[in-house]
């Protein structure tokens, strides 16, 4: 087990007329990249902005690795919010440095650093050129760049993705890859389900200020697979164990029937014997959900 | 502290790189330059360009005895026929012909091509008047000589205390002059601080630098690298000024007056613009220029750092320019006050109650104790108003940054008064 970069501790945030995070703790492992998933006005700003130190916590603490939460750790955070923003009048090269300066950098480190990322994104033939005259996706990158130019330890994503296109979205996912496997820790806040099997290790769901779920992502996907499986077979099949049910059948072409499953108390291989009496196996297998299938359950039912 | 000096820095630099005030700073002492530079032509082509009147008099009841003294701009002729003297006037041999048409020698037609100007017929009146009284004296029998000398010239040579010459209208120039620059330039930096909060706040870009720095700092590093700003426009304006002035006077001829050009000055009585210029000239030295100038950066940064932090606060809690209206009225109704009362103090009294009540309220102290300063206010009044103006400024900073804190990351709700209070009473 790792040990904790970023622990969450009892987090509790109130605003005059609504709870905003009740009784929130997190611990996010060193090195992973943690999704932090939840509809819209769960929390999820707020929580981000208390490890940002833009506001803070009525009730509970943050840590980072051990440390109460404090000034210097602004250098070991970095950030980029869901709402972007940067100096639509500043040259590209001038706003990295500005930025890369007020998390802590040397002037020189400022320049290096920024020439680094500006080549590795691509960004560096309009290095001179004004914000408000590139383009939205270039202008996306640049605020990517702005936060982790200073080499964070903690990297905040606040939806990453939005506005940038799907070769970008690639650059994107093949940097924060790059980025974890340098030790970076990342917080991951969105709400594209997808993306989170893509690139999550560990990930927390929360609903109405209250955590609801978390957990390595395999785990959840698991836990909340039990007993549905697939099948496929060649011909027709009517369980003969009252163990079985199914939940959903249709004909695809030729004579293959295409069947979801649900089992309880009894193995695969009990199914198995089962249907091959009356048909042809073609395909077998356990069906686990996406994490957006359990998103919406879990979020629909509460 | 090093993040307010950052962002001070980065503040200064990209205001000042702005076109908008490189053109701004430069405009601004042309302006001045060509409005100086106006006048000074005037004043001297008033001087040489006028060519020499030639004045024909028709004087049938004698009443100036045919005795008049011609003068540097005007020649005269006493004339009986006034037809051929009309002609003359058309064919431009003569300018103009004064008909005295009594024996009082109060009632005298002109006749001329060219309406006479206000000055020219100023100087005719002048000429006439010493004649007419001149020879009426000899008839009675006084000597031009014995009325001379029961005339009394008064000169003030008015001092005060501190032992320097003052003169007053000088005084009044330069206080109002600083008072007046503090007022535009509270407003107009003010303005601009405002707007930038705004639009860091509508830009987003206010989430991502207030995760790195405190508001606080944010705010300060603003105002202070505005402030600089300000000050950086000023002194270019006042030295651009000086040289495109030293150029003008050198053009025109109008040496630093030193008291032999003003009396030669003085002794050209058409000259009336070029010598105002020059007196003001002289006076401006006899002024105490070490407090005056220690008064203006004292009062245009106290004033400055005050009004902008409230400036500040405006610009956090609201979302666009439009809804700030209701906020500047109450916070610009102080300082436009303040020049109201140093309009009056220039005019009537500089060290009246309300003068001196209004250059100690902190709110209207930057402007109204600026146009006192000339006027010998003592170091004790100066140093006291100071101290009220900065440590209102650090109350008003206090209230401010608060305001700030969770005014900049408040987006949607109509900013109101009450909402306002309710931020001031949050905890932190």
């Amino acid at each position: 087990m790792n040990e904790n970069l970023l622990e969450v501790k009892n987090v509790s945030k109130f605003f005059t007329d609504k709870t905003a995070l009740n009784n929130i703790s997190l611990a996010v492992p060193k090195g992973y990249i943690f999704g932090l998933l939840g509809p819209n006005g769960a929390g999820k700003t707020t929580l981000i902005r208390i490890i940002n130190q833009i506001t803070q916590a009525d009730i509970g603490s943050v840590e980072i690795n051990g440390e109460l939460l404090n000034q210097k750790h602004i250098r070991n955070i970095g950030y980029l919010p869901e709402e972007r923003g940067l100096y639509k009048k500043l040259k590209v090269i001038k706003q990295l440095e500005y930025f890369a300066k007020l998390r802590g950098l040397g002037t020189t480190d400022a320049i290096l650093k920024s020439t680094e990322w500006l080549k590795r994104m691509e960004l560096y033939d309009v290095r001179n050129k004004k914000i408000e005259e590139l383009s939205k996706g270039m202008q996306q990158k640049v605020q990517f760049i702005v936060s982790v130019l200073h080499s964070p330890e903690l990297l905040i994503l606040d939806e990453p993705f939005s506005g940038f296109d799907p070769v970008n979205a690639e650059l994107l996912t093949h940097e924060i890859l790059r980025l974890r496997a340098n030790g970076t820790t990342i917080l991951y806040s969105t709400h594209r389900m997808e993306s989170v099997e893509k690139l999550c290790d560990s990930m927390a769901l929360i609903h109405q200020a209250e955590k609801i779920l978390d957990g390595k992502v395999s785990e959840i996907r698991q836990q909340f697979s039990i007993g549905n499986y697939e099948l496929i077979v060649n011909g027709n099949y009517t369980p003969t164990l009252e163990h079985i049910t199914i939940l959903n059948s249709e004909i695809k072409d030729l004579n293959y029937s295409k069947l979801s499953l649900s089992l309880k108390n009894i193995s695969n291989n009990d199914l198995i014997q089962d249907v091959i009496k009356q048909a042809e196996v073609i395909a077998f297998s356990q069906s686990i959900p996406s994490i957006n299938d359990i998103f919406i359950k879990l979020v629909t039912q509460k | 502290m090093h993040n307010i000096l950052l962002i001070l820095k980065q503040e200064y630099l990209t205001r000042v790189s702005k076109k908008s005030f490189i053109i701004m700073t430069l405009l601004g002492p042309l302006l001045i330059a060509a409005f100086y530079g106006a006048i000074a032509f005037i004043a001297v082509s008033e001087l040489s360009n006028n060519e020499k009147l030639s004045i024909a008099i028709n004087d049938k009841h004698d009443v100036l005895n045919h005795k008049i003294d011609t003068s540097k701009s005007m020649s005269f002729e006493f004339v009986d026929d006034i037809k051929a003297a009309k002609q003359k006037i058309e064919t431009e041999d003569l300018s103009a012909l004064l008909i005295i048409e009594n024996a009082k020698g109060d009632s005298i037609s002109t006749v001329s091509k060219k309406s006479l100007s206000f000055n020219e017929k100023n100087q005719l009146r002048e000429v006439l008047f010493n004649q007419i009284f001149n020879s009426r004296l000899k008839n009675s029998g006084i000597s031009k000589g014995s009325i001379d000398s029961m005339k009394v010239d008064i000169v003030f040579n008015s001092s005060s205390l501190s032992g320097k010459n003052s003169a007053t209208e000088t005084k009044s120039i330069v206080g109002y002059i600083g008072a007046f620059l503090i007022y535009l330039f509270i407003f107009m930096y003010g303005v601009m601080i405002m707007r930038g909060v705004t639009e860091e706040k509508n830009s987003r870009i206010i989430e991502l630098i207030i995760s790195a720095v405190k508001p606080f700092e944010l705010m300060m590093g603003k105002i202070l690298g505005v402030a600089l700003v300000g000050l950086t426009q000023f002194i270019a304006w006042i030295f651009l000024t000086g040289i495109l002035l030293t150029v003008i006077a050198i053009l025109f001829g109008l040496q630093h007056a030193d008291a032999s050009t003003i009396a030669s000055v003085k002794a050209i009585p058409q000259s009336g613009a070029l010598a105002i210029m020059s007196n003001f000239t002289a006076q401006l030295q006899s002024l105490d220029f070490v407090k005056i100038i220690a008064g203006f950066v004292i009062f245009f940064f106290g004033g400055f750092l005050l009004y902008s932090a409230l400036f500040a606060a405006i610009g956090s809690a609201v979302d666009s320019d439009t809804e700030t209206q209701q906020f500047m009225f109450p916070v610009s109704m102080p300082l436009i006050f303040g020049l109201f009362i140093a309009q009056m103090a220039v005019i009537n009294n500089p060290n009246s109650t309300l003068a001196i009540w209004a250059s100690m309220i902190p709110f209207t102290s930057p402007v109204v104790m600026m146009v006192r300063i000339p006027f010998d206010v003592s170091w004790t009044q100066i140093l006291m108003s100071a101290v009220i103006l900065f440590c209102t400024f650090i109350i008003i900073v206090w209230v401010a940054a608060k305001i700030y804190r969770i005014g900049i990351l408040s987006y949607g709700q109509k900013a109101s008064y009450k909402q306002i209070w309710k931020w001031l009473r949050m905890k932190e």
